[in-house]
C-alpha cells in the first residue's frame, strides 16, 4: 500500500505539529493490518538471538553488556539464577530504594507518619492530641492549617457564586487538567448530597489538589492576597543554613509561617531547599504540605524504580505480572494508597516466584485486595454483627449509624476471584457459587482501618462476630462450618482446581510467550501447574523448556506494552533515573498508568489494545524526550555509552548502526534506517517532542495533565528536589543534539516497539 | 503531579473503564479493539482548492442526514434507581437504605418516577422527546462486566467469535456511496468494539488539538519521521494504511470543529462524558458527514454505599442526565435529525446488598432520545417487583431484547434494513418492534 507522503497530499506544504496525528485513530476495514504477516522469521533462532529472546521476554529489557553477561554464564544458568532471586545481589537497587524510606513502613506507620485527609479532617473538626514527636507535630500541624486554609478560600468561592467567572483563569487550568475537571465536577454534584463520607473525601481530594497548585497561584499573586509572603532575605536566610539547622527551622515554623514561605519560595529554590536532607527529613518536607501525596507518588515511583533496576528482572517482572493479574486500583479511595506499599511489599513479590496458592491467599488477605473489591466491609446476613445491627435499627429505624453500617454481603470479591483470578469466566461456576464464595470470605476484613491510637494495625484481620454461619456448598465441594477456614478451603479449591491452571498459563503464556500462545504450550504449562501444585518457578520452567518459546514465529512478535516500552527505553539507553517522578508521569500519558487501571481484569499483555497511532506517536515523542535529555531526572550520556570517536554533533552512518546494534540488538528495517539518517539533523525534534508530550491531548488522559504540568516548576517539587536535583530544577534549556535524537529515532522505530 | 493520583474518588469496587474519569481514556478495555496503527501525521497549511473540495463533500455528507449517537454506562448501572417503579412496594422492602422515596422521585407516569438527580431529562420526557424502555436487557445470563459488555457491543449475546460490533454491522447494511471519514466515530483513544468492523471508524480524544495543531507555523520533523518509519514499515502490526486517515485530516482541518461553540445557555457538565458529547455537537455541526457517534461514561458499578437520592450513584446520574440534555440542546434544530440511545451490560440486583449498594442483576432501563421518538412514555412490558416475579429470585426479568431497541433505532435512524446481518439470529423485525418512533 502506497502512502502518499504528506507533501504529496498538502502540496508541499506539510507544515504543523504532529497535534493533529495524534488525535486520531482508524479501525481498519476488516482487520487488515492484523492479518498480514508480521516481518517473518522463518531460521532458527541463533544463539545470539536467543540471548537476545531471552533478556527481552524475561526482564525489563537488555541494558548496555547484558547479553554478553548472558553469553558468559550461559543462558540455562542465567535462567536458573533469575528463577532464584535470593541468591542475585540487589544491594544497588536497595540502595536507590532508600531514598523512599516511607516504602519501607507497615500500614499503622504510614498512617501515623503520613496522616490521610481523613484523620486531618477530623483533627480539624475536633481537635485532638497530635503526635509528640516535633517532625510528625509538625506534619500534623502544616497539614491541618492547609486543609483549613483551602476549606476556607473554598467557601469564599462559593459564597462569591459566580465562580466560574471571578476564576476565568484558575478554570482554564482545571480544563487542562481531566483529573482536576472530574474532581471539581464531583465535587460540585457532591456539595448537596449530605453524604458525610463522599463529601468529606472530595473536599479532601479538592484540597490536596489545590495545595498543589499554591505554588503557581502564589506565583501568579492570587496566593499573596490569601497567605501573605516572606520577605526574600528571609527566604535566603532560612536556604543558607545547613542541612540540620534548615530542617530544624522548618519543623519549628508556625503552620502560617510556613505557607507564607512555600509562597514564596521561587522555583530555583525548591532544590535548594531539600539539599542535603536525608531522605526521611525530605519526606517530612514534603508531608508538611501534602502527607497523603508522599505516600502515594513513593508507592508509583518505587515500583518503577525497581522494574528499572533490579538485578532480579524476572523476580521484577512477575511482581508486575501479578500485580496486573491481581489488579488494584490507586484511586479506588484515598486510603487505597496507603496500602500499595505493603501489597507490593508483603503480598506480592515475596510470592511472586512462589506457590500460586500461597500467592492467592496472601491477596485474599491483603488490605489492598480487601479495600479494592469490597470485601472488608461484606458482612454474613446472620452473622452476630449483622444481627446486632438489625436489632439496634429495629429500634431506631431511621438511626443514620445502624443504616450505613454493613450488614449483608458483598459478591464483588466473590465473583472477580473466580472470574479473574483463578478460574475464568467460563471456569464452570453459578451466580450461586458466588454467592456461597461470598459468604465464606465474611469476617475477612481489615484491622479497624485508618484510625490510629487504636492499637489497631490496619492489616488483615479475621473478625468471627461478621461471619456467617452454618454449612456452604462451593463447586461441588461441601465447606464445613469452621470460620476463617472456609475462605481458605475456596482458595485451595480454587488454586488446584485445572480450570485455573489452564487460565494462568495461558495468561502466563501470553505475557511470555504470543498473544496467541499454541494450545500445546499452554496444555503443558497448565500440567505442570497440576502437577507441582502451583509452582510458579515449575510452570516457568516448563515454559522456558518448551520449543514454543523459542520458535521463530514468536521472535520478536510481542508489541511491547507501555511499561515494557518506557522500562527498555531507559533500560536501553543506560539513563540515570534519580527522581522518577516524571516517568511515572509519562506512564499515564502512554496510556498504562502505574496502579492505574480502574477495573480489576487489569491491563491487556496482547498488542490490540496498544498499537493505536495516538500511542506509537507518543511513544516517539517519549524516546526523543528521553533520549534528549528532555526528561527532568533523567539522564542519559550517548558518548559515553558509544565510546571514542563518536562525534555529538555530526554523527556518522557508523555511529547509527553501532546505535542499532546496541539499542535494537538487530540492524534496523531499510525504511527506518533510511529516516534515521534523513532526519537526525532536525535537532528542533526533542522540542517539539516536548511539546508534544507534555500538552497532547487534553482531555484524554490524566497523564499529559500530568506532564503538561512539568514544565512549571511548582509541579515538580515532590518529585524534582527530593532525590538530589540531578536533573536541574525544570528543563534542560539546551537543544538536542544530533546524537540524540538519532538515538532518539531508534528507540520510537516500529523495531523497538517489539520484543 | 503526584497530586493528580489521589484526585479520583470512585469508591465503588470494580468499576468498568467508562470514560468518565479522564484516565480511562488511556486505558483499553479488556476486549478486541484492533486499531490500524495509521500515521496519521501533522499537517496544517491547506491549500484553498483542496479546502473547497472538501467542504463540498461534506455538504453532501451531510444532505439530511439521520444521526444515531449511541451511550454506554459500563460497569452495570442500577436501573431500578433510575427509573424507580415507585409504585412498587416490594422495592421499598428489598432496599431499605438505598430506594428512591416517593415524594423524592420525578414522577412520569404515575408508576416510575425519575431519579431526582435526573431533573434535566424530565423536560425532555415531558416534551415528547425522550421515551424510555424498562427492564431491557441481554438473554444471555451473564453477569461478568466484560462478557456481557462484549455480547451487548457485538450485538450476539452468548457468541464470543463475532469479529464486529452491531454499529458497524447496522452502517454496512445502510451503504453510502462516498462515505465521509468521519461517518462512524468514537469519542476517546480506542475504537470500541461497537464500531469495529469493515466500516472504517475513527477514535477522536480531543478535537481541540486538531486546531492547535493548526496554528504550528513550524515544520514537523516527527511527524515526517513517524509518518516514514510507521507507514512503511514491514511491521504489519505497526502500520497503516493512512489513506482515510489523511482524509479525516484535512476534513477537520478545512472544518475547524473546535470553533464551533456550544449554543448559547447551554453548558456541559465538567467530566469527561460532557466533553464527549460536546465534541459530538461539534463533529454534527460542522457537517462532517458523521452518522453514528459512540461515546461511554463509566462508575456505576456501585457495589457499596452507592446512596439514594444523593451519593455516588446520584453524582453519576447528574452528570450523565445533565450531559445528555446539554447535548440535545445545543444540537438546536439539528436534534431533529439525531437519535440517542443509552444501554449499560445489565441492572443491579433488586435487594440491595450488605453494604449498601447492589451486586450484579439483569434487566435495565434504556433511554431514547430524538426527534422522530415518540417520547414521554415507558415503553416495555413491566415484569413487576414481587419476590416470585424476579429473576432468578434476586434481579429484574429481561421483558425487551435489548436488540429490539438498538435495531429500530437503526433501522428508522440509519434507514439500516438488514436487521438479520446487524443482529444475527435474534429475534427483531419491524413487528416486533417497540415503536418509539
Amino acid at each position: 500500500m502506497k502512502i502518499p507522503e504528506a507533501n504529496e497530499i498538502f502540496g508541499g506544504v506539510a507544515r504543523g505539529s504532529l497535534m493533529a496525528a495524534l488525535c486520531v485513530a482508524m479501525v481498519l476495514p476488516g482487520g487488515v493490518s492484523a492479518q498480514m504477516p508480521v516481518a517473518a522469521h522463518t531460521a532458527p533462532l541463533t544463539q545470539q538471538e536467543e540471548v537476545l529472546h531471552a533478556l527481552n521476554r524475561l526482564t525489563f529489557g537488555p541494558r548496555p553488556g547484558d547479553e554478553a553477561a548472558v553469553q558468559r554464564v550461559g543462558l540455562e544458568a542465567w535462567f536458573q539464577q533469575q528463577l532464584h532471586p535470593e541468591n542475585i545481589d540487589d544491594a544497588a537497587l536497595e540502595t536507590r530504594l532508600d531514598a523512599f524510606p516511607a516504602m519501607r513502613l507497615s500500614e499503622e506507620e504510614l498512617i501515623r507518619r503520613f496522616p490521610p485527609p481523613a484523620m486531618i479532617r477530623q483533627l480539624a473538626k475536633n481537635g485532638g492530641g497530635t503526635p509528640s514527636d516535633p517532625i510528625e507535630h509538625a506534619i500534623y500541624a502544616d497539614a491541618t492549617a492547609n486543609y483549613e486554609a483551602n476549606k476556607k478560600k473554598q467557601e469564599q468561592a462559593n459564597a462569591n457564586g459566580g465562580a466560574a467567572d471571578a476564576a476565568a483563569g484558575d478554570m482554564a487550568l482545571k480544563q487542562d487538567d481531566p483529573a482536576a475537571q472530574n474532581m471539581a465536577s464531583t465535587d460540585a454534584m457532591v456539595k448537596p448530597t449530605g453524604d458525610a463520607d463522599t463529601d468529606n473525601l472530595m473536599q479532601d481530594l479538592a484540597m490536596a489538589s489545590k495545595d498543589g497548585d499554591e505554588a503557581a497561584s502564589a506565583k501568579a499573586g492570587k496566593g499573596k492576597r490569601a497567605v501573605g509572603t516572606m520577605e526574600p532575605s528571609e527566604v535566603q536566610a532560612v536556604l543558607r543554613l545547613s542541612p540540620e539547622e534548615r530542617f530544624g527551622q522548618l519543623i519549628a515554623m508556625s503552620p502560617e509561617r510556613m505557607m507564607q514561605f512555600r509562597a514564596s519560595l521561587k522555583p530555583f529554590q525548591r532544590v535548594m531547599l531539600v539539599q542535603g536532607l536525608t531522605p526521611q527529613q525530605v519526606e517530612a518536607v514534603e508531608a508538611m504540605q501534602g502527607p497523603a501525596r508522599v505516600v502515594g507518588a513513593e508507592a508509583l515511583e518505587s515500583r518503577l524504580m525497581r522494574d528499572i533496576y533490579s538485578q532480579r528482572q524476572l523476580q521484577a517482572v512477575m511482581t508486575d505480572f501479578w500485580l496486573n493479574h491481581f489488579n488494584v486500583y490507586v484511586r479506588k479511595n484515598q486510603n487505597e494508597p496507603y496500602l500499595l506499599p505493603g501489597y507490593l511489599r508483603d503480598t506480592i513479590l515475596p510470592n511472586s516466584l512462589g506457590k500460586f496458592e500461597d500467592l492467592l491467599v496472601a491477596t485474599a488477605k491483603s488490605p489492598a485486595m480487601l479495600m479494592y473489591l469490597d470485601n472488608w466491609q461484606s458482612v454474613g446476613p446472620d452473622s452476630q454483627a449483622a444481627t446486632r445491627v438489625k436489632r439496634v435499627q429495629a429500634l431506631r429505624p431511621n438511626g443514620k449509624i445502624a443504616q450505613a453500617l454493613p450488614k449483608g454481603i458483598n459478591e464483588n470479591y466473590a465473583r472477580e476471584l473466580m472470574e479473574l483470578h483463578t478460574l475464568g469466566v467460563g471456569g464452570g461456576y453459578t451466580q450461586q457459587d458466588v454467592i456461597e464464595v461470598a459468604k465464606c470470605f465474611t469476617g475477612w476484613t481489615i484491622d479497624r482501618p485508618y484510625q490510629v491510637g487504636t492499637g489497631a494495625t490496619g492489616g488483615f484481620v479475621y473478625e468471627p462476630n461478621r461471619h456467617e454461619p452454618g454449612v456452604k456448598t462451593v463447586l461441588g465441594h461441601t465447606i464445613p462450618e469452621g470460620g476463617e477456614s472456609e475462605g481458605l478451603a475456596v482458595l485451595h479449591i480454587l488454586a488446584t482446581s485445572p480450570a485455573t491452571a489452564h487460565f494462568v498459563s495461558q495468561k502466563l503464556a501470553v505475557r511470555f510467550v504470543s498473544d496467541d500462545p499454541s494450545p500445546a504450550l499452554v496444555n503443558a504449562m497448565a500440567a505442570t501447574f497440576l502437577k507441582s501444585n502451583g509452582d510458579i518457578k515449575a510452570v516457568l520452567t516448563t515454559m522456558f523448556h518448551a520449543k514454543e518459546f523459542w520458535s521463530p514465529q514468536v521472535y520478536r512478535a510481542k508489541v511491547k506494552t507501555p511499561i515494557e516500552f518506557l522500562t527498555s527505553a531507559v533500560r536501553a539507553s543506560d539513563a540515570r533515573v534519580q527522581n522518577p517522578l516524571p516517568l511515572v508521569q509519562a506512564m499515564a500519558r502512554l496510556g498504562m498508568p502505574v496502579y492505574g487501571m480502574q477495573t480489576p481484569n487489569g491491563y491487556a499483555w496482547t498488542a490490540e489494545g496498544w498499537v493505536s497511532s495516538n500511542a506509537l506517536i507518543s511513544r516517539m515523542n517519549f524516546a526523543l524526550v528521553l533520549s534528549g535529555n528532555k526528561l527532568p531526572g533523567t539522564q542519559t550520556d550517548w558518548p559515553a555509552l558509544l565510546g571514542n570517536g563518536v562525534s555529538v554533533t555530526d554523527p556518522t552512518a557508523g555511529t547509527e548502526k553501532q546505535l542499532e546494534a546496541m539499542l535494537l540488538g538487530q540492524p534496523a528495517a531499510e525504511k527506518t534506517r533510511a529516516t534515521v539518517m534523513a532526519q537526525f539533523t532536525n535537532t528542533g525534534a526533542q522540542d517539539e517532542a516536548l511539546r508534544s508530550f507534555t500538552a497532547e491531548p487534553k482531555g484524554a488522559m490524566s497523564g499529559e495533565s500530568q506532564m503538561s504540568r512539568m514544565e512549571e516548576p511548582g509541579m515538580l517539587r515532590v518529585g524534582l528536589g527530593k532525590k538530589g536535583g540531578g536533573g536541574g530544577a525544570g528543563f534542560d534549556a539546551q537543544p538536542g543534539t544530533p546524537l540524540d535524537t538519532m538515538a532518539g529515532l531508534l528507540l520510537g522505530s516500529p523495531e523497538f516497539q517489539r520484543r | 503531579m503526584a497530586k493528580t493520583i489521589f484526585t479520583d474518588a470512585s469508591d465503588w469496587g470494580c468499576d468498568m473503564g467508562g470514560r468518565d474519569v479522564a484516565r480511562r481514556n488511556t486505558v483499553t478495555r479488556r476486549g478486541f479493539m484492533r486499531n490500524g496503527a495509521l500515521a496519521l501525521v501533522g499537517t496544517s497549511v491547506i491549500p484553498s482548492f483542496l479546502t473547497r473540495s472538501i467542504y463540498a463533500e461534506m455538504q453532501k455528507a451531510s444532505v439530511n442526514k439521520k444521526k444515531l449517537v449511541v451511550v454506554f454506562q459500563r460497569g452495570a448501572c442500577d436501573g431500578l434507581n433510575v427509573v424507580v417503579p415507585y409504585q412498587e412496594k416490594n422495592y421499598y422492602t428489598m432496599r431499605p437504605s438505598i430506594a428512591i422515596k416517593q415524594n423524592e422521585v420525578l414522577d412520569l407516569n404515575g408508576f416510575f418516577g425519575l431519579h431526582p438527580q435526573m431533573a434535566a431529562f424530565k423536560p425532555l420526557y415531558d416534551q415528547g422527546h425522550l421515551a424510555i424502555v424498562h427492564a431491557a436487557g441481554s438473554p444471555d445470563p451473564s453477569r461478568s462486566h466484560f462478557d456481557a459488555q462484549d455480547y451487548m457491543e457485538s450485538g450476539t449475546p452468548g457468541v464470543k467469535v463475532t469479529q464486529d460490533g452491531w454499529l458497524n454491522r447496522a452502517l454496512q447494511s445502510a451503504h453510502e456511496d462516498k462515505p465521509s471519514a468521519f461517518r462512524a466515530v468514537a469519542l476517546g483513544t480506542q475504537v470500541p468494539r461497537t464500531l469495529q468492523g469493515k466500516v472504517p471508524a475513527i477514535a477522536v480524544a480531543n478535537l481541540q488539538d486538531f486546531s492547535v495543531a493548526g496554528k504550528g507555523p513550524q515544520t514537523s520533523p516527527i511527524s515526517n519521521a513517524f509518518q516514514s518509519m510507521y507507514d512503511e514499515s514491514t511491521d504489519a502490526m505497526l502500520h497503516g494504511t493512512g489513506q482515510e486517515t489523511f482524509e479525516a485530516v484535512k476534513m477537520l482541518k478545512a472544518a475547524d470543529p473546535a470553533s464551533y461553540k456550544p449554543a448559547a445557555g447551554v453548558v456541559y457538565p465538567n467530566g469527561a462524558f460532557g466533553n464527549s458529547l460536546k465534541q459530538v455537537a461539534q463533529l454534527m455541526k460542522a457537517n462532517l458527514g458523521v452518522e453514528a457517534a459512540f461515546s461511554d461514561i463509566g462508575g456505576w458499578d456501585t457495589h457499596q454505599n452507592q446512596g439514594a437520592a444523593n451519593g455516588q450513584l446520584a453524582n453519576r446520574l447528574k452528570e450523565f442526565s445533565e450531559s445528555i440534555a446539554a447535548f440535545w440542546k445545543d444540537m438546536g434544530d439539528e436534534a431533529e435529525n439525531i437519535t440517542l440511545v443509552t444501554m449499560s451490560e445489565f441492572g443491579r440486583t433488586a435487594r440491595q446488598n450488605g453494604t449498601g449498594g447492589t451486586d450484579h442483576g439483569h434487566a435495565n432501563v434504556m433511554f431514547v432520545l430524538g426527534g422522530a421518538v415518540k417520547g414521554g412514555k415507558v415503553y416495555g412490558k413491566w415484569p413487576g417487583l414481587s419476590d416470585d416475579q424476579l429473576n432468578e429470585g434476586r434481579d429484574l426479568k429481561v421483558t425487551t431484547d435489548f436488540r429490539n431497541v438498538l435495531a429500530e433505532a437503526a433501522y428508522k435512524s440509519l434507514g439500516a434494513r438488514n436487521l438479520q446481518a446487524i443482529f444475527p439470529g435474534a429475534p427483531v423485525d419491524p413487528g416486533t418492534f417497540l415503536n418509539l418512533a
